[in-house]
């Protein structure tokens, strides 16, 4: 402790720049000709940069100037005078603790809100409603991939206009309207339904079989496939059940379940898309799905993969419809039942109403209740109105702020309700305002963490927005409360790995980690990308969910992450790789060809989607993907006044070309060379994941091709070939992008040391740091006899110090 | 015209050349008593940026001063010439951020490094200006757009939650809810601030245990709930006025989502009735961008953000001009409809400065240097382009303090400015 105090007296006596002496002297022998004196090269001046560590970005650039010095690249290696290993110890010893010392003082999760997505969850959860609230509110800061960082949250006037807004509109949604459970309708559609579609389309698209199914041999923007009988009258969960069968087909049929609307300007989203088996009127199928859908729309089945190219030959010769041959998909009925009443009444109700007497007020006329405008009134009668109140809030306020509380908590809540009361609102909407307060309170909007180790309260919630990104279920509360959630947290884990909420882990942190979340950042040139459709589309990130979700349950080896000898498919993925053999939409674990380059993340059509643009790929948007998302390192941004290269399709130079270029300044080089390799074996791929061995351009002077895709025949050209191979930093090279990932599979310490930070940084809502590199190094540790099992690694990283601690 | 003049003398129907809209001027009843004192049109601020940046050859002219030859972009704005000034060589330092269109968050605002580590936005100019004006007018500041990005940061680095329907935008502006509604939403105000006062209480309680960065959030949320406690009370007294009244059709949302003109047509009548009736001063307006084919553009069949990564390619060029002429056609007549408006001392466009660009330079490289900007009305002597330069940028800020200024707000510094004045900006 003394020799601390001792370097802090010191720093003074040392030039103002710089903390110590072994710190300065290292600096002023080897960097000074670059970056002291007034020189500032690559933007940096150590006289300049200051030593308040307190400060994120001055700690980021001292943070960096450690690393560069420590990994022997700096000073540059064209300068001869090498540091000496004593000299470079003695500088690694007086920066390195310094640094862990700045970081740990500043470290521990920030009072973390929860983010718009968590908010919608805990609610929906809660109070057993299935409402959209993320839209409602404001966009989530992020800190760099993540949008569940404490530090990045903030909130606002605005945040607490919309909290009081979504409130109200959760309770709305959880309180009962009617004294019985409303009844669900149910209803059936067919084509034949419609007579005056049928007998326009019978004989001429659709083919109607005896027992009234209609098949179809192609999508077509005219009859589209909406069912008008199979409708929706109120806005709400539907459960939808197609029943059909692949018609004159020895392979299922791909279809899309989606709805229409006739409503101005409203979206027709799609469901989903399912296959049906071979089969006939007297072998039908059925797939089942539930889906929420707006008031007004209709049921919308469309055939995928199959075309119908003689519909204009037919017409013209008088052909019959009876004599194609093709495949097509026949659809017998949709039916359709909702608004669906989950539990009635809601979990919400029972939070607020158990055992208070709530009940209808008869309407006068009793034959009112029959009239489908009927609202029921209720009314509620209490002998002891603060008591039922207390119980009521201390119930909600239990549930909202994931641990016991203490009546003292409760009471400002209560006051709330009597204050209320006293200006003459009912008891209900008395009520219902405490409790919109006990929901706008910061014990529910923030994740609370005491400092040091977490309580099991805390624990249990840090585990569970984790894996299921909710509030804690009664299981982990219980064990909480029983002061036995440490000893059972892997049991507790293995539990939430396989609950249904999991999913909503796979698919936030895909979109976090690889930026998923940027799918529809740019939608690929059609004339370049002719192949890019929405069934391709809908596949993509759902082939990385599976791909992740399996290398998680089946306990696959790290090195996966970049090479695999099996891919999660579904028909749509698998034409899109080459791979044949995989009939029908779901995704199912696939063995690949041992020379395939599929298999792995960085082979994904989602990923290689993102990280391109929708016209162009750039090696360095690549490299910088890979380098952050996989290898875990965050790469310097470029020094201010670096124009970016202009990518130029027109067919004459790649941008592979323009950038060597820019790669030749000796400031660009220093951080390109290590991050252009990582990104050249990339250029394999194009903007939607095909593999490439030229470029495609528009340019009327480049080569055309013969291709058709889906009947049409392709526009774009072949330009210059792609140029795929590399150096890495170490001098070890590849020629193509089999040989690259090679080489990133073998280090799979490096790739478990950046999982294990991503997996972190967005279980515990803080990045990670200086002073957690020596626990990553021990996580990497123990898992690497086992070759780092993505499991393993879960239940590694769970009983982490980073994890167990603020 | 006066604008204080008596009900009768009102013209209550003036008519907007070339647009068939027709707005009339509001009821006495509804204007503002500081509006109503000053007898002299209030200073309005407008910010409209395209998030796909513009063509730069398109925009920015090769002469500087006031004998330069008009680019594509500003023939369009002909008729206005003498009513705007051109800026070129202006952006934000250090605007590298985490991806190639993060400089948008901070077109308004200057902070560097968008998005990058330890990064947290500042205040944008528009919310600096709506802090001064409070409740002078029923909403301190609009936040409008075409899609999602906002231009709006609240001080502690907030994004503003964007307005994207002109319809409900409208009836918050000018239709006033029943009798019966009317008193529901006092209601529900005064409900609004009792929640608020309790949470509040409980918080303090919370913040006696918190270590201090801890604290340190926690004091946002104390400033978030105070600052809608005022905001509240503000809002119940305009819920108790009747709002203006406008003489124009009820807007439904543009059907064809894809339609940017109408929609931007419709944006811009909204911001003119806005501004007219004194609802609002300051509006800053998102044009946005999209992945898609923009309808009704003769011409144009390629998705938008495609196009403006055109990779230097002559058809994909040409087609990103034949949309953003079109939206320099739309600006245009919004000029003409602001100039038609008569108030005290001049007309609307006189009282209203609109800073019109872009958050980038070059958007097929996301360069952020160099940006496209022009200012129009608000008094200032137009009619030159103010050329900067290109090698080395003046930060853009140093505009954002003199129209800070322009609208009582006394600073002599914002965000990354470097000088409180800037070269090319005459009054």
């Amino acid at each position: 402790m003394r020799s601390a105090i001792f370097i802090v007296l010191l720093t003074w006596s040392v030039a103002g720049w710089a903390f110590d002496k072994p710190t300065a002297a290292f600096l002023e022998t080897h960097c000074f000709d670059c970056h002291g004196d007034g020189a500032a090269k690559g933007g940096l001046d150590l006289e300049k940069l200051g030593h308040n560590l307190t400060d994120a970005a001055t700690f980021a650039e001292w943070e960096h100037i450690f690393d560069r010095v420590t990994a022997g690249e700096m000073p540059p290696a064209k300068v001869t005078d090498r540091p000496e290993a004593k000299a470079l110890a003695a500088f690694r010893a007086a920066l390195g603790p310094r640094l862990v010392q700045a970081h740990a003082a500043a470290k521990g999760t920030v009072l973390r809100r929860l983010n718009r997505r968590e908010y919608e969850n805990t609610m929906n959860d809660l109070f057993g409603t299935a409402l959209e609230l993320e839209d409602m509110l404001p966009e989530d800061g992020r800190s760099h991939e993540f949008d569940n960082v404490g530090e990045a949250l903030g909130i606002s006037m605005q945040h607490m206009q919309l909290y009081l807004k979504a409130a109200g509109v959760v309770l709305d949604g959880a309180i009962a309207k009617s004294s019985e459970a409303p009844a669900s309708d149910k209803r059936i559609g067919r084509y034949t339904d419609d007579k005056g579609a049928a007998s326009r389309f019978v004989g001429d698209q659709w083919l109607k079989l005896e027992d009234d199914s209609i098949v179809r041999f192609a999508r077509t923007g005219y009859p589209t496939g909406m069912i008008r009988t199979a409708n929706t009258r109120k806005e709400g969960f539907y459960n939808i059940k197609v029943k059909g069968f692949a018609h004159q087909s020895d392979q299922p049929l791909t279809f899309s379940v989606g709805a229409v609307t006739f409503k101005r300007g409203a979206p027709n989203p799609v469901f989903g898309y399912y296959s049906f088996p071979p089969g006939g009127p007297d072998k039908l199928h059925t797939v089942e799905l539930a889906a929420f859908i707006g008031a007004n729309y209709m049921i919308s089945v469309e055939p995928y993969g199959i075309s119908d190219p003689d519909l204009g030959r037919r017409r013209k010769e008088k052909i019959p419809l009876n004599t194609v041959k093709a495949p097509g998909l026949g659809v017998h009925s949709v039916e359709l039942e909702g608004p669906l009443v989950g539990e009635f009444p809601s979990a919400g109700h029972k939070l607020l109403f158990t055992g208070i007497n709530r009940t209808e007020i008869p309407p006068r006329n009793p034959n009112d209740r029959k009239r489908s405008s009927y609202k029921p009134v209720f009314e509620i009668k209490s002998t002891d109105e603060p008591a039922d109140a207390e119980q009521a809030l201390g119930r909600l306020a239990t549930a909202a702020f994931r641990r016991p509380v203490d009546p003292n908590e409760v009471a400002p809540y209560v006051k709330l309700f009597e204050t209320e009361r006293a200006k003459g609102e009912a008891f209900e909407p008395a009520l219902r305002t405490a409790s919109r307060a006990i929901l706008c309170s910061p014990h529910f909007l923030f994740l609370r963490e005491p400092a040091g180790a977490l309580d099991d309260f805390a624990l249990a919630s840090r585990l569970s927005y984790f894996l299921t990104r909710t509030a804690p279920d009664t299981e982990l509360l219980a064990l909480a409360h029983a002061g036995k959630l440490r000893p059972n947290l892997r049991a507790q884990t293995e539990r939430l790995l396989k609950d249904a909420r999991f999913g909503r882990f796979i698919t936030d942190f895909t979109e976090a980690w690889l930026n998923l979340r940027e799918m529809d950042f740019t939608v690929p040139d059609r004339t370049l990308y002719p192949e890019y459709e929405p069934y391709l589309r809908f596949s993509m990130p759902r082939e990385t969910e599976a791909f992740l979700r399996e290398l998680i349950v089946g306990n696959h080896p790290i090195a996966n992450v970049v090479k695999s000898d099996f891919a999660l498919l579904n028909d749509r993925m698998a034409e899109h790789y080459g791979i044949a053999g995989v009939t029908g939409s779901k995704f199912r674990k696939v063995n690949l060809p041992a020379d395939s380059w599929r298999g792995g993340f960085l082979s994904q059509g989602s990923v290689l989607k993102v990280s391109a643009n929708g016209s162009t790929t750039s090696p360095v948007v690549r490299g910088v993907y890979v380098m952050e998302r996989i290898l875990g390192i965050t790469p310097t941004p470029p020094p201010p006044n670096i124009p970016g290269v202009e990518p130029d399709i027109r067919g004459a130079a790649t941008l592979r070309e323009l950038l060597d270029k820019h790669r030749d300044v000796a400031s660009c080089a220093s951080c390109h060379n290590k991050i252009d390799p990582l990104g050249f074996a990339l250029e394999s791929f194009d903007v939607i994941g095909l593999r490439r061995d030229r470029f495609r351009n528009r340019n009327s002077e480049s080569e055309r091709v013969a291709a058709v895709v889906r009947g049409r025949k392709v526009q774009y050209r072949l330009g210059p070939a792609v140029d795929s191979s590399g150096q890495f930093t170490d001098g070890s090279t590849y020629t193509d992008f089999a040989a690259y990932r090679d080489y990133l599979a073998t280090n799979d310490d490096r790739l478990a040391r950046a999982l294990a930070g991503k997996l972190l940084t967005f279980a515990t809502g803080r990045e990670l740091g200086f002073s957690d590199r020596a626990e990553l190094d021990r996580i990497v540790a123990d898992t690497a006899q086992n070759k780092h099992r993505l499991r393993d690694l879960f239940h590694r990283i769970i009983q982490s110090e980073i994890f167990l601690n603020k | 015209m006066s604008f204080i003049a008596t009900k009768t003398s009102l013209s209550r129907r003036a008519f907007l050349k070339g647009t068939g809209a027709t707005v009339a001027l509001p009821f006495l009843s509804a204007m503002t008593p500081a509006f109503a004192k000053t007898a002299t049109a209030p200073k309005r601020f407008v910010a409209m940026n395209a998030g796909l940046g513009f063509h730069a050859p398109n925009f920015i002219p090769t002469e500087a001063g006031a004998n330069y030859k008009a680019p594509v972009y500003l023939e369009k704005l002909a008729a206005h010439r003498k009513d705007f000034t051109v800026f070129s060589g202006l952006s934000h330092p250090n605007s590298n951020g985490a991806n190639g269109h993060t400089s948008e968050l901070t077109w308004l605002t200057s902070a560097p490094r968008p998005g990058l580590a330890g990064f947290k936005n500042t205040i944008s100019l528009d919310q600096l200006m709506a802090r001064h004006i409070g409740a002078a007018t029923r909403f301190p500041s609009m936040t409008i757009g075409a899609r999602g990005s906002s231009l709006s940061w609240t001080a502690n680095g907030v994004q503003i939650p964007v307005q994207m329907h002109p319809a409900k935008i409208f009836r918050q502006l000018f239709v006033d809810g029943t009798e019966q509604e009317v008193a529901e939403e006092l209601k529900n105000l005064e409900r609004g601030r009792s929640i608020l006062d309790t949470v509040l209480d409980d918080a303090k309680l919370l913040s006696i245990s918190l270590g201090a960065r801890d604290r340190e959030k926690l004091d946002e949320y104390f400033t978030s709930v105070r600052e809608l406690e005022i905001r509240l009370q503000q809002n119940k007294e305009w819920a108790k006025r009747p709002k203006p009244k406008v003489d124009y059709k009820e807007p439904q949302d543009v059907a064809d989502r894809n339609d940017i003109l109408a929609k931007q047509r419709l944006m811009n009548d909204l911001t003119l009735l806005a501004l007219q009736t004194d609802s609002t001063r300051v509006i800053a307006y998102s044009l946005g961008g999209m992945n898609a084919v923009p309808s009704n553009i003769p011409g144009v069949r390629t998705d938008w953000h495609m196009l403006s990564h055109h990779g230097r390619d002559e058809q994909k060029i040409e087609e990103l001009t034949r949309i953003e002429a079109a939206e320099f056609a739309v600006f245009s007549e919004f000029l003409t409809k602001l100039k038609g408006v008569k108030e005290a001392g001049g007309h609307l466009l006189d009282h209203t400065a609109i800073l019109f660009g872009s958050n980038l330079g070059n958007a097929s490289s996301h360069s952020w240097r160099n940006l496209p900007i022009l200012l129009a009305g608000g008094g200032y002597k137009h009619g030159h382009h103010a050329a900067h330069d290109p090698e080395n940028n003046t930060p853009f800020a140093n505009l954002f303090v003199p129209l800070a200024q322009r609208m009582g707000v006394e600073i002599d510094q914002f965000g990354s400015s470097t000088a409180s004045t800037i070269q090319g900006l005459e009054s």
